[in-house]
């Protein structure tokens, strides 16, 4: 059975939601994410192995913004390390 | 400057275990938090001890503390940046031939009495040319093989041209104590020498991954104390490498090793190289079973540490380059892994390669990661490329990782394995070991395990003496 679910991103995660569903795309190859201006869609078949688990998947996404975050925040700071 | 510092915080990971948020920063420093932390890191709606916890971290600065930031820069720095080449360590290989033909040999080992798989007097005048070039300080030489013991002079002439063109040097002999002649012997008796063998546990399991006969498993071990007897324990070490007849019974493993009077096991999986591709098929790319005898092992070494010493290699080693900052040699379990920087190997025929499991994958004519030869020198174009990609600090996986400070990086195991080193790492051999035991390590910090804790203390300081110093982990 086919399985949507659909996670708010607060407003300073707006500009990361694109990398972040490009990163869980790659690692939960067999779900499918889009976006809706501040949402994040996540599209699974339920059985389908492996099994997705609702509150991993809610976690992983949450999680995946904070780096995509942490990453664009401080890109310039990493570049200035290994300059 | 400016750019970054409207921030207000440096690049750091965090991981979830045992129901904490693990956060560590661009060098490797790290604190525990509540598992809601990451959004009240975002929302402004720190407390004060976690801004504080942050700052000494260094990943939340303010105008009063800019200099976290460049303390933080310069220790980034010193981790990273290129340092100059300068070899101290020298794996040889005088003869690929061999009298044994075990099941996991990595090398595709000759038989003892093929021709053309030994050095010549050519391969050692260029040899001596090579090192010339090296200027040489304190080396170590490892004589690897095949057998070296087959071949004592060349090992003699090495040694002699090693002291030639070397400030001071200390050798290694890895052999697989089927025999010990005379002529064996006289090297045995140098004090800058040492011998490393492999024993995998009992005669039956020695016999099955080795030797084929319990008779020469029991000259082995005759042997083994013959050395032990005679030259005491620091003239000898030993290593097991872990196949199908010892990953369900550790304890027998474990028991032997205590029984011949070692303080320390270093388990290894059978790599998937060599004639363990075929051999070990299954086993060999298996992480989860060697994760858990992995786990079960350090279970009984914590048990047999409470009547005397006992370490395990690798753990050991994890535990002093995260809580000791101690640097490692080893190019596969650091990063950048500055392939030939401090350690290479020299192969039979001559050619340079930048570790063994690179000599091992070209062996097998996997893939030639060969970066020169005795005769033309060093390839450094080559070189660069494999450099290249052995970085952790901008692999776009290991950038997210709590533990990538701590790490290293293994492109030639994901090379073996994959047949290429852009793979996604969380899928990697490697990479599943790797977690598997920071996890283990960190899970014991988080919990404030005192058991644990006090052997990490333990191992790091190489002692049995208790010490109280539980700050190094929080």
């Amino acid at each position: 059975m086919m399985k949507i679910i659909t996670i708010d991103i607060a407003g300073c995660f707006i500009d990361v939601i694109d990398p972040t569903i490009h990163r869980l795309s790659y690692l939960y190859p067999n779900a499918k994410f889009s976006r809706n201006s501040s949402t994040i869609e996540i599209e699974y078949l339920d059985n389908e192995k492996p099994t997705i688990v609702e509150e991993t998947i809610r976690k992983d996404v949450h999680h995946q913004i904070y780096r995509a975050k942490i990453y664009q925040d401080t890109l310039p700071m990493r570049k200035w390390f290994y300059e | 400057m400016s750019d970054f510092l409207s921030n207000k915080y440096s690049p750091f990971r965090f991981r979830e275990l045992s129901n904490h948020i693990l956060v560590t920063n661009e060098i490797g420093d790290f604190d525990v938090f509540p598992t809601d932390i990451l959004e009240r890191f975002f929302n402004d709606q720190l407390t004060n001890d976690e801004v504080n916890q942050f700052k000494n971290l260094s990943i939340i600065f303010d105008n009063d503390s800019k200099w976290r930031l460049s303390s933080l820069l310069r220790r980034v720095r010193k981790e990273t940046e290129s340092t100059q080449r300068k070899i101290n360590y020298i794996m040889l290989i005088p003869t690929l031939r061999c009298d044994l033909s075990c099941s996991y040999c990595q090398v595709s080992r000759a038989p003892v009495n093929s021709k053309g798989f030994d050095w010549t007097d050519s391969h050692l005048a260029k040899f001596e040319s090579f090192i010339e070039q090296l200027e040489l300080d304190h080396v170590k030489i490892e004589f690897q093989g095949g057998e070296p013991t087959l071949r004592t002079d060349l090992l003699k002439k090495i040694i002699q041209i090693t002291e030639k063109h070397s400030t001071s040097s200390e050798f290694v002999v890895c052999s697989n104590l089927t025999t010990i002649t005379p002529e064996i012997e006289e090297l045995y008796e140098r004090d800058d020498l040492v011998i490393s063998t492999s024993i995998d546990g009992s005669i039956s399991t020695m016999t099955e991954n080795r030797t084929s006969s319990d008779d020469i498993s029991q000259q082995i071990f005759n042997n083994f104390q013959y050395i032990l007897k005679k030259y005491g324990p620091s003239k000898i070490s030993a290593l097991p490498t872990i196949t199908e007849a010892q990953i369900d019974n550790p304890k027998q493993l474990l028991d032997i090793y205590v029984d011949l009077g070692f303080q320390s096991i270093f388990l290894r999986p059978v790599n998937y190289m060599g004639f363990a591709r075929k051999q070990h098929r299954t086993l060999s790319q298996q992480v989860e079973r060697w994760n858990n005898f992995y786990t079960r092992s350090l279970d009984l070494i914590k048990d047999i540490n409470k009547t005397q010493y006992f370490d395990e290699f690798y753990t050991s080693l994890v535990i002093r380059k995260i809580f000791s900052k101690e640097p490692n040699g080893f190019v596969d379990f650091r990063s950048p892994s500055r392939f030939l920087n401090d350690t290479c190997v020299i192969d039979f025929d001559g050619e340079i390669y930048p570790s063994d499991e690179a000599r091992m994958l070209s062996r097998i004519r996997h893939i030639d990661l060969s970066v020169g030869n005795l005769e033309s020198g060093i390839n450094e174009d080559k070189l660069s490329v494999l450099n290249d990609g052995g970085i952790n600090q901008f692999h776009e996986d290991c950038i997210h990782c709590a533990y990538m400070p701590h790490c290293g990086i293994d492109i030639i195991d994901d090379i073996s394995r994959y047949k290429r080193f852009d793979v996604i790492k969380q899928e990697t051999w490697f990479c599943n070991k790797q977690l598997f035991l920071f996890d283990f390590i960190f899970s014991k910090v988080i919990t404030k395990d005192k058991e644990w804790l006090d052997l990490f203390l333990r191992w790091m300081k190489r002692s049995t003496t208790p010490s109280n110093a539980y700050d190094l982990f929080l």
